[in-house]
């Protein structure tokens, strides 16, 4: 951890979200009505690592989590377990990862909470994984003293793995910070705590994503989508027309404005990983088309400008995978 | 206590006699599963199979062709790494040396960094020691003769190790290969140096006594082994396309982010990188927290 005193007082920087999502949760007495009360955040955390094990997005001192928490009472757990496991599918499958590799820990020799707490909480997380219907791993022991939880490994496109996701029940917190709600019975009561995230740290995803996709990105994803490259200074105003046609629709796209050889152009872009090289010759200028060569696979020739507009567009709104 | 408590990997429990081995275990399980046992998980810890169980805990069987199988590979490899460092390097101090996911490494104290000529050499030792068969023989010791074992073999980081354990009653396994090479170790392994399918030594990094940073400097060697030369092929591909595709350096490449001296472990972000925050997050991102103190003073003048 980073600490600073200041005014006698010292401080941390926050190395977890979780401590917030409670102190929130605080500010007001909770009823059950509330209940499940969902804190979702994109957390910056830091946290010290030695220099030597820095490595890259992978390993850093300081990240942003995509991560949640949600208050809830035991009979809620499993539903909204489920929900999160529908929300990581989506959001997975939308990376282009297949299915992840999930565990379930429970129980370790030492822990907290009643042996009842832990069977619901248990047979809520099993009971939503069998809703969901993937196959899982058990982990019998391998739980945290404070609750049981998921792990969810993606595998890239070399074949290996990233444990990414992770659903934690926590009966701890809610004591620590002395949350409560009012039930139906008008008496005190603990929520039950779930964190989870589902990309993990965001840098480390952007590094695993870069390695996954080897600079590749989907069309959604690209940081330039399509480079227009006109042959000559003859159909530049063509090509900066087109430009300004595809910026209109939301479309990231630049003109390779060079004085240099088509060829060289080319070779830049094909460098540069973008989707979509657009060759702007003076036919294309006079018939109002695109020469279009998808990153990957065979050159499509020249296409009605419009047209490839609209399928590009298409699948970046659609974060399509393939071009 | 007479009878110590197993947990199986399906939650299951099962009593047996203290000071029983894990065969004995895998026995009680099942002759078919007791056959194929090469090994096993004993609280978490790698072990061979004739493992005592001093106490209750939970155990988990590798078999034959289960994926953890490559496990005894690669603990074997690193023994035979081990014994080529210490032919050829014999002021050479062994610090530990496990199987990893990826392959295995061997931690060593020498007096220079291994060079990429060494490591060659190393190699080809390896070969000739496994070209000579050299069978894994288990032997077992009680603590305070193992001791005198590892000083004899002149192993001091290993011998002063097993002394702060202060370990009674249990027993110790060494792996003694012929003549050649012999390590504290608790299994298990492939039935020789000649039995490891293929290996291959791939680099040298420091690394320090039991990871303590301030301790004792080492050179560790990374290698990898596999069930064949194919996968091991398979595996060094991966490897260099990974090398390939390695995001740092394709994040300068492609203009996505950087790192700096300025702020160790902080990634700065291109406007490139920012697209991506901004398509997985919908919005954009922050920028680092924490630079070096002599980047806030560089600016002596106040810029306009
Ligand atoms: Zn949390
Ligand atoms: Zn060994």
């Amino acid at each position: 951890m980073y600490f600073v005193e200041k005014e006698d007082r010292s401080f941390a920087v926050k190395p977890m979200n979780c401590p917030g999502a409670c102190i929130v949760y605080r500010t007001a007495m909770r009823s059950y009505k509330e209940l499940p009360l969902r804190l979702a955040e994109f957390g910056m955390v830091h946290r010290y690592e030695l220099s030597g094990v820095l490595h890259g997005l992978f390993r850093v001192r300081g990240f942003v989590q995509d991560d949640a928490h949600v208050y809830c009472t035991p009979d809620q757990i499993e539903a909204e377990v489920i929900d999160c496991l529908d929300m990581l599918e989506k959001v997975y499958k939308v990376l282009g990862f297949g299915v992840p590799e999930i565990k379930l820990s429970t129980r370790p020799p030492d822990r907290m909470g009643s042996d009842e707490i832990w069977d619901k909480a248990e047979g809520a997380l099993a009971g939503a994984l069998r809703n969901w219907g993937k196959s899982y791993r058990e982990a019998p022991q391998e739980g945290n003293f404070y609750g049981p939880k998921l792990d969810f490994d993606l595998t890239d496109s070399l074949g290996r793995k990233w444990q990414c996701g992770t659903i934690q029940l926590d009966f701890q917190m809610p004591e620590r910070f002395g949350l409560e709600y009012v039930g139906k019975d008008s008496g005190r009561h603990r929520p039950v705590m779930i964190h989870r995230a589902i990309l993990g740290s965001l840098d480390r995803m952007i590094g695993v994503l870069v390695e996954h996709y080897a600079g590749k990105f989907p069309v959604w994803l690209a940081p330039t989508q399509a480079l227009l490259l006109p042959v000559t200074d003859k159909t530049l105003p063509y090509a900066k027309d087109v430009e300004a046609r595809m910026r209109a629709v939301g479309l990231r796209v630049d003109v390779d404005e060079r004085n240099e050889k088509i060829g060289a152009k080319i070779r830049d872009g094909i460098g540069r990983r973008i989707p979509y090289l657009l060759v702007v010759g003076e036919r294309e200028a006079a018939a109002g088309t695109l020469s279009v060569r998808p990153r990957d696979g065979e050159d499509r020739g020249a296409l009605p400008a419009a047209e490839v507009i609209e399928d590009i567009r298409k699948r970046h709104a659609s974060r399509a995978l393939d071009l | 206590m007479t009878v110590a408590r197993v947990t199986l990997p399906d939650g299951k429990t099962l009593e047996v006699p203290l000071n029983s081995t894990c065969a004995d275990v895998a026995r009680k399980i099942g002759p078919r599963l007791a056959k194929d046992a090469v090994g096993c998980f004993w609280n978490g810890e790698l072990c061979a199979m004739e493992q005592r169980i001093t106490g209750d805990g939970q155990i988990r069987i590798i078999t034959k062709g289960s994926p953890d199988a490559v496990l005894l590979i690669r603990h074997s490899a690193a023994h035979l790494c081990a014994a080529a460092v210490l032919e050829l390097f014999p002021d050479a101090q062994l610090g530990f040396g496990p199987p990893t996911a990826e392959g295995f490494y061997y931690d060593f104290v020498v007096k220079e960094p291994f060079t990429p000529d060494d490591l060659a050499r190393i190699e080809a030792k390896m070969r000739e020691l496994a070209a000579l068969g050299l069978p894994f023989e288990r032997k077992e010791l009680d603590p305070v003769a193992a001791g005198k074992e590892l000083r004899r073999l002149g192993y001091k980081l290993k011998a002063e190790y097993l002394e702060e354990l202060k370990l009674k009653g249990d027993v110790i396994s060494f792996y003694v290969n012929g003549n050649r090479f012999s390590d504290m170790c608790r299994g298990p392994h492939v039935a020789s140096f000649g039995a490891i399918p293929a290996f291959k030594v791939l680099s040298a990094s420091g690394a320090y006594w039991r990871g303590d940073a301030s301790g004792i400097p080492m050179q560790r060697i990374h290698g990898t082994a596999f069930p064949s030369e194919a996968e091991l092929k398979k595996h060094l591909d991966l490897v260099e396309e990974a090398k390939k595709r390695d995001h740092r350096k394709l994040g300068s490449e492609l203009d996505l982010f950087s790192f700096h001296e300025e702020a160790p472990g902080f990634p700065f972000w291109h406007a490139g990188g920012v697209v991506l925050w901004r398509e997985l997050t919908g919005r954009g991102t922050t920028t680092t927290t924490a630079t070096t103190c002599t980047s806030w003073r560089r600016r002596t003048a106040p810029s306009p």
